[in-house]
């Protein structure tokens, strides 16, 4: 099979072996930010650029914001303070129960407190480094540019940060880089910054400056003339499908790694909002990116709901193995002879042991769990060859080592709390019995593609946070994600929208305005159609053997061969869902089995994109690992020649190939080099 | 929260009279003319500086300004939140069919209640010491104090009503106590709980003993007249 | 494991609910209670029967959405050893052919919407009257421009950790949502950035409380024994005395 994908290459056809699935379409280019000049001029450049909107005729502008997490709390509060009138949505009860809250480790900030070397650059390279050199350089500087005023503005909303008995802010090294530079709040970072964004979004309120809509789900957007111009709601009590039209719209509705049917996402989570837009023109960008995390709490039955992550930092004091013999998986850890244990990542990786890379951790994992060596209770899954199985999926964490050299008090002072949470969920003393870990889904780097200004390529959809592609790259780093969201939200956004309102403010559509009336006609048939099916099999089910599907294939090593059978699985799949899915109710009520139906619908149609995107990269890079592009040591290898692009897709219609935009990645500020972990 | 600060200054205000009334009652230890002498004391408190009957007067206003002010308080905020869960949901969706308490005293989800048995009680007593309406044991109006508290505890009815009486006031007083202090904003920190929670318990303790005393000596005729 | 469950159905905010029996089997030991409500609802489904609406998010027990009455207490609090939320709470707590009471959150201000869905409005509506500090995005200073001191700082933080699931007012037996007004009000008054609005604060966030239609306080202390986080009567003890002083402050009074 010959490989052609050059970043170069023109529009046409797709690599023979993949032209039936996608095809390729012209390059795009980010075109705000001014690469011509010094990385670290460039944003102040686009602010100085970027044209005003004068704030007596900001009251005038109406701006939507899709979301109540960090990126569109932040925003939504930040857009009201300058004097836009804001409406707000989420699907949530309240604003304060966005995803976000559920980050723990911390936030990273360029403040260099610690007098250890940091520097924006520092971190701007790490995080580049970190992404596998797939993350757009501009991007990333600018966001670790303000990283240090997100701390300042958390500070003065009242988070209660770690602090020292000085008084003045704590910081601890995070995710493996080498400085301090991470800001954290106990286990619960997340929480405490998001509630000092809903503080903030709550003043607005008070303010009606911001009109909240919560128990809100977006099911549509409204485009006219190219251009986003508002969405369509579904008001989750009465069932009521509203329009809301706007000058600009913001999504700020997170990941999409309820794909996978089992993540450390909420059950909420979808992919509904980014998904509807990306059918309206919005282009999708790296769909296959998704980080795996490898100390979750396995999966104790086949009817989990959800993962429970744990920090990495445990693997620095436990020892990870698993049994030689597949006839000890069942046995009490404790009676297996230390001569009958596996420590295989200590074994593969002698100089690394336990402390490789979270995607070398979770592959590694994986491949013992199919060798039949998993330990813990069975779960039932399908199998490659379609059939169903019985495997255990766990290995243990061992910390017998730790206690006998540290003492229970020294475990106890360093993990006490992770210890207590594993064993509220699992009922297993981590003192006393090995943990059982397993790899999880918990983030997703792809999204929908923005240019300099989180601009998507439909004028006036702008889109932050987790939900577009901008700043991770290939792999996200530990911390990152609070600060990208909160950057976004804060200081980003507040100064680029601004320079689309200025120049397009037509006003707000009638709501009798045609564009208006087909989205909204569209969102009403959708849900007809869904309750129409009336067939026999749970959405949950179907939801179940997708996420089985995506992560048998599509997980932590993905093969062209795999990919391929993915797709089809999924197309099977998603026809019988639309013949066989069982939805019951009806929509003129708080109906949960709809709202799953309508998020598991779009869940299909991604789950494919992502096998595409998969498929079509024909290199390994972060979170992306293909078998075939592994160097002697098992370690993702990047093919820099081919694949140094964004790879955007855009939405050609139902059953109609999906069409590569590529965007390639210029490096100026930092020098291109294969990850190495010697 | 206004209306709460008022109960809790005119709750404490209450108690302090409480302790004080009890005080008085065990003058009957000593004999009955000691108990006689403080009752006339009282009356003439201050003479002659004050005209007879002046502290008596004022003493009594405040009293009965106190408890008014404590009762009207507390029908207001239960009423309220009565009928608005009433309005807003349906008396009978409020009420679980199913309720554990966990941390909750007996006398602090009842305190309605035994403040209403106080209520009830406090003009049976006055009817009964201070204007006579009621004569247990005895017809003349001129009888020393100290016999009509005797004649009247040695009927078994009348010493069961006091005994629930005092038992509805003792826990009463015993969450009303600690509740006050809460309000009142003087709980700080575990140690202020535990001395807070302790000086309940004594003030309720008292209150029942103090009050009981004399009357279960009577009862038991180990006073007489 | 094999259970009997009596839970309360209600169509909507405007009909009357009531009490339902349902049996469910095969159980493990190993799932959460809303897992355990995912499979009857499963159930439900297949029998072609309205599966029971319940809240739920995160189930970290971070976000604060679920949160449902399990045999009397609020979040199963009685039936779990540890402070928990309802997504937390497991089934290993349970004996085989036991009877779970399963009910919504019952409080005159929180509306039953649907089933064991309820409408908890009133606490947002709590903290846009005051629970925030008044500061646009850019205006802050540097962060360690004020020290503050660690001891403070945690009492904020241990404050902060509500999580606004609203649990104590449904075990209060006033409708009371004092623990979590004085929760916010804790968590800024321990902090200079608050001190500026502290008592306009409380003022403004109590008279909401009040207008919401929560109840009074009566120092019970339901609440602070069913709560996910561990927000102590403390911090009601904080905003009693923050109120006392705000009273006699004269904020407020000539706006």
């Amino acid at each position: 099979m010959t490989e052609n994908t050059s970043p170069t290459s023109t529009r046409g056809l797709a690599p023979s072996g993949d032209d039936q699935y996608y095809e390729i379409g012209a390059e795009i280019h980010d075109t705000k930010a001014n690469t011509d000049l010094p990385i670290d001029k460039i944003w102040s450049d686009r602010k100085f650029n970027a044209k005003l909107v004068n704030p007596a005729n900001r009251r005038k502008r109406t701006i939507i914001v899709v979301g109540t997490g960090l990126a569109g709390g932040a925003a939504a509060a930040s857009l009201g303070e300058a004097g836009y009138k804001v409406l707000n949505f989420c699907y949530q009860d309240s604003a304060r129960r966005a995803h976000s809250i559920a980050a723990q480790g911390g936030i990273n900030a360029a403040k260099n407190y610690k007098n250890d070397n940091d520097s924006v650059y520092r971190l701007f390279y790490d995080t580049v480094k970190g992404g596998d050199y797939r993350a757009r350089e501009t991007n990333v500087y600018r966001l670790a540019e303000v990283s240090a005023n997100i701390i300042d503005q958390c500070v003065a909303q009242g988070v209660p940060f770690a602090r020292e008995y000085g008084g003045l802010l704590d910081n601890r090294s995070f995710g493996g880089v080498q400085v301090e530079r991470t800001f954290y709040a106990r286990g619960q970072t997340g929480q405490q910054l998001l509630i000092g964004a809903y503080q903030a979004l709550s003043r607005q309120v008070a303010a009606a400056r911001v009109e909240l809509h919560t128990r809100h789900e977006m099911v549509e957007i409204i485009v006219k003339d190219g251009h986003a111009r508002g969405i369509v709601t579904r008001d989750m009590i009465t069932g009521e499908i509203e329009s809301w039209t706007a000058d600009a719209v913001v999504l700020a509705t997170g990941g999409y790694g309820n794909v996978f049917f089992l993540s450390t996402n909420a059950m909420g989570c979808n992919a509904t909002a980014i998904w509807r837009a990306h059918r309206k023109g919005a282009y999708f960008a790296n769909p296959c990116y998704t980080q795996i995390h490898p100390t979750c709490i396995p999966v104790h039955g086949d009817n989990q709901s959800k993962l429970t992550l744990m920090s990495e930092s445990l693997r620095n004091d436990g020892r990870i193995w698993v049994p030689k013999k597949a006839e000890d998986c069942a046995k009490d850890p404790r009676q297996i002879p230390e001569e009958d244990r596996d420590y295989y990542l200590e074994r593969i990786y002698p100089s690394f042991g336990n402390l490789v890379p979270r995607d070398i951790a979770s592959r590694q994992a994986k491949n013992m769990c199919d060798e039949g060596r998993g330990v813990g209770p069975e779960v039932k899954e399908i199998g490659p060859d379609g059939s169903e199985r019985l495997v255990r999926r766990g290995v243990y964490l061992d910390f017998s080592e730790a206690i006998s050299r540290l003492g229970k008090d020294g475990v106890s002072a360093k993990y006490g709390n992770l210890f207590d949470m594993y064993k509220q969920i699992t009922a297993d003393d981590p003192y006393e019995v090995p943990m059982r870990i397993y790899p999880a889904v918990h983030y997703t780097m792809g999204g929908l593609w923005v240019d300099y200004d989180l601009q998507s390529s439909v004028p006036g959809l702008f889109v932050a946070g987790e939900a577009n592609f901008s700043d991770h790259g290939a792999n996200r780093l530990g911390a990152s994600a609070l600060m990208q969201g909160l950057a976004d939200g804060y200081f980003v956004l507040p100064n680029t929208v601004n320079s689309y309102l200025a120049d397009n403010h037509p006003g707000r559509l009638a709501d009798d305005d045609p564009a208006v009336l087909e989205a909204v006609e569209s969102a009403k048939e959708r849900i007809q159609k869904l309750l129409a099916v009336d067939g026999n099999r749970s959405v949950d089910s179907f939801h179940k053997e997708l996420g089985h599907i995506m992560w048998e294939y599509c997980g932590m090593a993905r093969s062209d061969e795999g990919l391929k059978t993915a797709i089809g699985k999924i197309r099977a799949l998603r026809k019988e869902f639309w013949e066989n899915v069982k939805v019951t109710g009806v929509n003129e009520d708080l109906n949960q089995t709809l709202e799953r139906a309508g998020r598991v619908a779009d869940f299909f149609e991604l789950g494919e994109l992502m096998c595409v995107d998969a498929l079509h990269r024909r290199e390994s890079c972060g979170g992306h690992f293909r078998v075939e592009h592994q160097t002697p040591e098992g370690e993702a290898l990047r093919h820099d020649d081919k694949y140094l692009y964004v790879g955007a897709w855009e939405f050609k219609g139902e059953g109609v190939k999906p069409v590569l935009h590529k965007e390639p990645l210029v490096y100026k500020a930092i020098e291109l080099k294969q990850r190495s972990y010697k | 929260m206004t209306k709460k600060f008022a109960m809790s200054i005119t709750g404490m205000i209450l108690v302090a009279f409480l302790l004080m009334h009890m005080f008085g009652n065990l003058k009957l230890l000593i004999s009955g003319a000691d108990f006689d002498a403080y009752a006339h004391y009282l009356r003439h408190f201050l003479e002659p500086v004050l005209p007879p009957y002046f502290f008596l007067t004022i003493f009594r206003l405040v009293i009965a300004a106190a408890v008014l002010i404590h009762v009207v308080m507390a029908l207001h905020l239960v009423i309220r939140d009565t009928v608005r869960h009433a309005h807003s949901a349906g008396l009978s969706v409020r009420r679980y069919t199913m309720r554990r308490y966990l941390e909750g005293s007996f006398a602090a989800r009842t305190m309605i209640w035994s403040g209403l048995i106080v209520l009830l009680f406090i003009p049976f007593h006055l009817f009964m010491f201070t204007d006579q309406i009621i004569k247990i044991g005895y017809s003349d109006p001129s009888t020393p104090s100290h016999l009509r508290v005797v004649f009247a505890f040695q009927n078994w009815g009348i010493y069961a009503i006091y005994f629930v009486a005092m038992a509805a006031v003792s826990l009463h007083v015993w969450h009303g106590f600690y509740s006050a202090m809460c309000t009142l904003g003087w709980r700080v920190g575990h140690s202020s709980t535990v001395v807070i929670k302790a000086c309940s318990w004594i003030v309720a303790f008292l209150i029942f003993a103090g009050f009981m005393l004399v009357p279960t000596l009577i009862a038991f005729g180990v006073i007489n007249s | 494991m094999k259970l009997t469950l009596n839970i309360w159905r209600q169509a909507n905010a405007e009909s009357t609910g009531a009490m339902k029996t349902y049996q469910i089997d095969g159980i493990s030991p190993d799932m959460s209670f809303l897992e355990m409500l995912d499979q009857l609802n499963e159930d439900l489904t297949e029998k072609n029967e309205e599966p029971v609406a319940f809240d739920s998010d995160c189930r970290e027990g971070i976000c604060g959405m679920c949160g449902v009455v399990i045999n009397g207490t609020a979040h199963g609090r009685g039936v779990s050893p540890v402070r928990t939320t309802t997504c937390q709470l497991h089934m290993r707590w349970f004996k085989d052919g036991d009877t779970i009471t399963i009910e919504p959150w019952k409080a005159g201000a929180f509306p039953v919407v649907k089933d064991l869905v309820v409408d908890r409005s009133a606490l947002d509506h709590i903290i846009e009257a005051g629970g925030f500090v008044s500061v646009n995005t850019g205006a802050a200073p540097d962060a360690h421009a004020t020290p503050i001191s660690k001891f403070k700082a945690d009492r904020a933080f241990d404050a902060a950790t509500c999580i606004g699931c609203g649990a104590c007012v449904a075990a209060c037996p006033n409708g009371s949502a004092m623990l979590f007004t004085s929760a916010k009000v804790a968590h800024l008054a321990n902090l200079p950035q608050g001190q500026p609005e502290r008592k306009l604060r409380v003022k403004n966030m109590m008279a909401q409380h009040d207008a919401e239609g929560l109840g009074h306080c009566t120092n019970i202390g339901e609440c602070a024994a069913v709560c996910p986080k561990g927000i102590t009567l403390d911090s009601i003890t904080q905003l009693n005395r923050d109120f006392i002083a705000s009273l006699f402050s004269g904020v407020g009074k000539a706006q």
